[in-house]
């Protein structure tokens, strides 16, 4: 068999793989996330424009509380106004970091974060 | 969620793009690190307004090469005399890593661009590339393709999917767990048209 059309098998057995895996794992993403993708609405709905997020379960303790503001779309010193955050880092400090110095679990800071946010989004939904 | 991607991700949001190109680069040298997921992160971060996407790839993939590029070259120069002095000279001398040698230089395309989609893999064999001397730019050509796809379609999945990022990593897991069963099938294949041609 020649090199050339041992090259030509080789891209096309990737290609195939490649694309059939790729369809697996999006019909699973898919299937396991209750979604229909409609790709051209999507993309025309929120090209060039930051996606924001409402749900308050997204919070996790890895999260920066300059992330959360930013993604959440929060006045810059909201967060440290209402939970009374005295940390000279803010807002770069992860949850975890802010609850191992003053002392709390992680799980509390991230219900009173959460809480603090409910209310946030409810009041700028009710002045919309 | 595990431990080693929660830190990896609060120094994403911490250290923005210099944290993810440590990562991609530890990550394709040698390191055991999440980058498949933080690569995916970034992407929705990006798409969340924290980042920027054409950032993100550019830095991502910046990282990619180099940690590949490092890695084969320090195997190149310096791997089989310390693999030598540490007590592998049997293993590099023996007739398995002749025949590893060959089937990496039969089908080095395919081996080199499909394991830059598997984490673990990925940096093993670049080392090997290095170790048995591989061509450079026959390695750089399909390494630069594979971590441009690589780089592309994690990248802009994440940024795709945004906030659900999180539901895709076991996922990426499974799918690299497949390339490899296609990698192997791709050899076999090929070795068995050999022989009956």
């Amino acid at each position: 068999m020649s090199k050339r059309t041992n090259k030509i098998i080789t891209i096309v057995m990737v290609l195939i793989g490649a694309l059939s895996w790729a369809y697996v794992a999006f019909r699973v993403y898919e299937i396991r996330s209750h979604r229909n993708f409609a790709w051209r609405s999507y993309l025309m709905n929120h090209h060039h424009r930051p996606i924001s997020i409402t749900d308050v379960s997204y919070i996790s303790s890895w999260m920066t509380f300059d992330y959360i503001t930013k993604v959440f779309k929060l006045p810059a010193t909201y967060l440290k106004d209402t939970l009374k955050i005295n940390d000279s880092k803010y807002p770069f400090v992860t949850l975890e970091q802010y609850a191992e110095t003053i002392g709390t679990s992680t799980s509390a800071i991230i219900g009173s974060t959460q809480e603090v946010l409910r209310k946030y989004l409810a009041s700028s939904t009710l002045q919309q | 969620m595990d431990f080693l991607l929660a830190t990896t991700l609060s120094y994403l949001l911490l250290y923005n793009y210099v944290a993810l190109f440590v990562v991609a680069f530890l990550a394709a040298f040698l390191f055991p690190l999440p980058s498949s997921a933080a690569l995916l992160a970034s992407g929705a971060f990006a798409s969340q307004g924290f980042l920027n996407i054409y950032a993100v790839l550019i830095v991502a993939l910046a990282g990619n090469i180099l940690g590949d590029l490092t890695g084969y070259f320090l195997a190149q120069q310096y791997g089989k005399e310390f693999l030598m002095k540490i007590g592998f000279r049997k293993i590099i001398e023996s007739k398995s890593f002749i025949g590893v040698e060959k089937i990496l230089h039969d089908n080095s395309g395919s081996t080199i661009f499909i394991t830059r989609f598997v984490g673990e893999i990925g940096p093993l064999v670049n080392i090997l590339s290095g170790l048995t001397k591989m061509p450079f730019r026959k390695f750089f050509l399909y390494e630069a393709t594979g971590e441009l796809v690589y780089a592309l379609v994690l990248g802009l999945l994440g940024y795709y999917v945004g906030s659900t990022w999180q539901n895709l990593t076991g996922t990426i897991e499974l799918v690299g767990v497949g390339l490899i069963v296609i990698l192997t099938a791709i050899i076999f294949t090929k070795r068995y048209f050999r022989k009956s041609f």
